[in-house]
């Protein structure tokens, strides 16, 4: 396949595909600065016998609410109050937005750590509308949790993204090394965040690494947290808690993960209501895949592409409309994804090779990793140290 | 069962009764397409006129209207596509009556079609201009109004739409 590739812009990326939505039904209390008294006489009529929006039922509102595009929802906000109460906090538009987000992807992209964008990419419903695909970039100041610098004033304080779900992505702050690192689940759209309360540091614990994820079943969404224990003499081994949002008041042991794990379970990929990660312990073997149910909490091994021999650091997982995809980037001409057409089954791996010669030259370069699919098949690629987009068209 | 037999002999008709009081007598076939009424149907209860007290004539046209192309077997997916566009080229007021219409008859293609159309239309236009052509009197403070907008400014900034239709 011949790349066609357009360049879309040049930013350095953090962080990638975060469709943006919200909680369900979330008890967790978040932080928000207008709560107003829901009223249907809030919003005054001007001529009673004419219909207007007002006197649609609620369901309808939202119906039309949440179809817009992120701008338009936050000009849709000052409108008047019920709409402002529709949008921040009615449950059934939080999940009409999730259900058609898809529509209107977002990336996030991160200049530095101070300074980062929303961007919302128009593949949406009309395809002849040129130019395609144009990103809108929603201002560098969206709600993030604010930073005090540390005491002593050594390290600046850092967010770092180490994952999204159904829109909400988790942060982090500072180092997972630091004792004092929190963890932030944050809901760009709406501008709220809050912390996940952590178990209290022990000084044996060499390393951590955290993971988020929703379960369809029951409508919770988890936190994952691999907790690796340092114990003389014996071998390494990578506990699993579990956090439900909203539910759990402590962190919950889930058992054993089948190896220490790494940096690689916070790019863990959520497919087919179970998470996905790369074994990157072993970088001598070829890749081994994990899944973790988001419902039974059960550890899992996926079947990886019969024979590919690719070490791991060089795979990246990725999810393209919903399919469990692994990007290789060993080679300097092209880059290979990988597609299981059939969850689960390891003869369904079928390979796509992106050649990258008809890139330009000056943004050529192998290690774009697949971020998202348009429904006409064009892929968007991200560069692997995040400064550049591209947009692939298998046609 | 009467109905059943009827329906082997020849095409089931219902009348539909619009809120003036306007009959329109339309197959089954295309009918049932609003859950409604399908399940007025399943129930027995179609042997007579089926009111639709919700509906005035105007709107009731549209909706069968957009029912019998929707059914038709000859038409193709992109007669249709062009259907669809056309068919939302009316006024917002007509588009909101027929959303009510839809979600009353329970017609879900209908009602994403309208939706999705509102949504298009208001997406570029000032909140201003959005209050107007829903008749919305806001009901911020001029200093709440200012706070929120304050919050994200971006989202009004760039080229907005300050035309009423």
């Amino acid at each position: 396949m011949e790349a066609n590739v357009t360049k879309l812009f040049d930013v350095p990326i953090a962080v990638s595909n975060s469709i943006l939505s919200n909680f369900k039904n979330q008890k967790q209390k978040i932080v928000k600065k207008y709560v107003f008294v829901k009223s249907d006489c809030d919003c005054k009529r001007r001529r009673a016998y004419e219909i207007t929006i007002m006197d649609l039922p609620r369901s309808i509102m939202v119906e039309i609410l949440s179809r817009l595009p992120i701008k338009p929802i936050f000009r849709a906000k000052s409108v008047c109050k019920r709409w402002y109460n529709l949008i921040t906090s009615d449950p059934l538009f939080i999940t009409m937005y999730q259900t058609r987000s898809l529509n209107f992807p977002c990336i996030l992209l991160s200049v530095d750590c101070f300074n980062a964008a929303i961007i919302e990419l128009k593949a949406g419903y009309d395809y002849y509308s040129r130019p395609r695909n144009r990103p809108v970039i929603l201002g560098p100041k969206f709600h993030l949790p604010q930073l005090k610098p540390k005491i002593g004033g050594l390290y600046k304080p850092k967010l770092e993204i180490i994952g999204s779900c159904n829109g909400f992505i988790r942060l982090m702050d500072s180092d997972k090394y630091d004792e004092n690192h929190s963890l932030y689940i944050s809901n760009p759209l709406l501008g709220e965040y809050f912390k996940v309360k952590l178990p209290e540091y022990e000084k044996r614990v060499r390393r951590v690494a955290y993971a988020f994820c929703f379960s369809e079943g029951s409508e919770q969404y988890k936190v994952l947290r691999s907790v690796v224990r340092k114990f003389r003499g014996r071998p390494e081994v990578s506990e699993l808690d579990v956090y439900i949002l909203g539910v759990d008041s402590e962190w919950r042991n889930a058992g054993k993960a089948p190896y220490p794990l790494c940096g690689s379970f916070h790019g863990s990929v959520n497919v087919t209501g179970a998470l996905h990660w790369l074994d990157d312990e072993n970088t001598e073997k070829s890749a081994s895949i994990y899944s973790f149910n988001n419902g039974t909490e059960e550890v899992k091994p996926v079947p990886a592409p019969p024979g590919l021999e690719t070490p791991s650091f060089c795979l990246r997982l990725v999810e393209l409309g919903n399919c469990l995809c692994l990007s290789d980037n060993s080679y300097m001409t092209h880059v290979d994804i990988w597609w299981m057409k059939e969850y689960g089954i390891a003869e369904s791996w079928i390979k796509d090779r992106i050649l990258m010669d008809s890139i330009p030259r000056d943004i050529c370069d192998a290690r774009y990793v697949p971020i998202i699919i348009w429904k006409d098949g064009e892929i968007l690629m991200q560069h692997e140290r995040g400064t550049q987009l591209v947009s692939y068209s298998p046609k | 069962m009467a109905e059943a037999a009827s329906s082997t002999i020849e095409k089931n008709n219902l009348t539909l009764k619009s809120s003036y009081g306007d009959e329109f007598v339309l197959e089954e076939s295309i009918a049932i397409q609003s859950v409604t009424i399908k399940n007025m149907v399943e129930d027995g209860c179609s042997s007579s006129v089926i009111p639709l007290s919700k509906v005035d004539t105007g709107t009731l046209i549209k909706v069968i209207e957009y029912m019998k192309m929707h059914s038709s077997t000859s038409s193709n997916e992109e007669e249709i596509q062009n259907f669809d566009k056309e068919f939302v080229r009316i006024s917002i007021k007509t588009i909101l009556n027929i959303l009510e219409a839809a979600n009353f008859l329970d017609i879900r293609s209908l009602l994403d079609l309208c939706a999705e159309a509102v949504a298009n239309r208001i997406k570029n236009k000032t909140p201003e201009v959005v209050r107007k052509i829903f008749n919305i009197t806001s009901d911020f403070t001029p200093e709440e109004e200012a706070e929120i907008r304050n919050e994200t400014p971006w989202a009004f900034e760039g080229d907005l739409d300050h035309s009423l239709d």
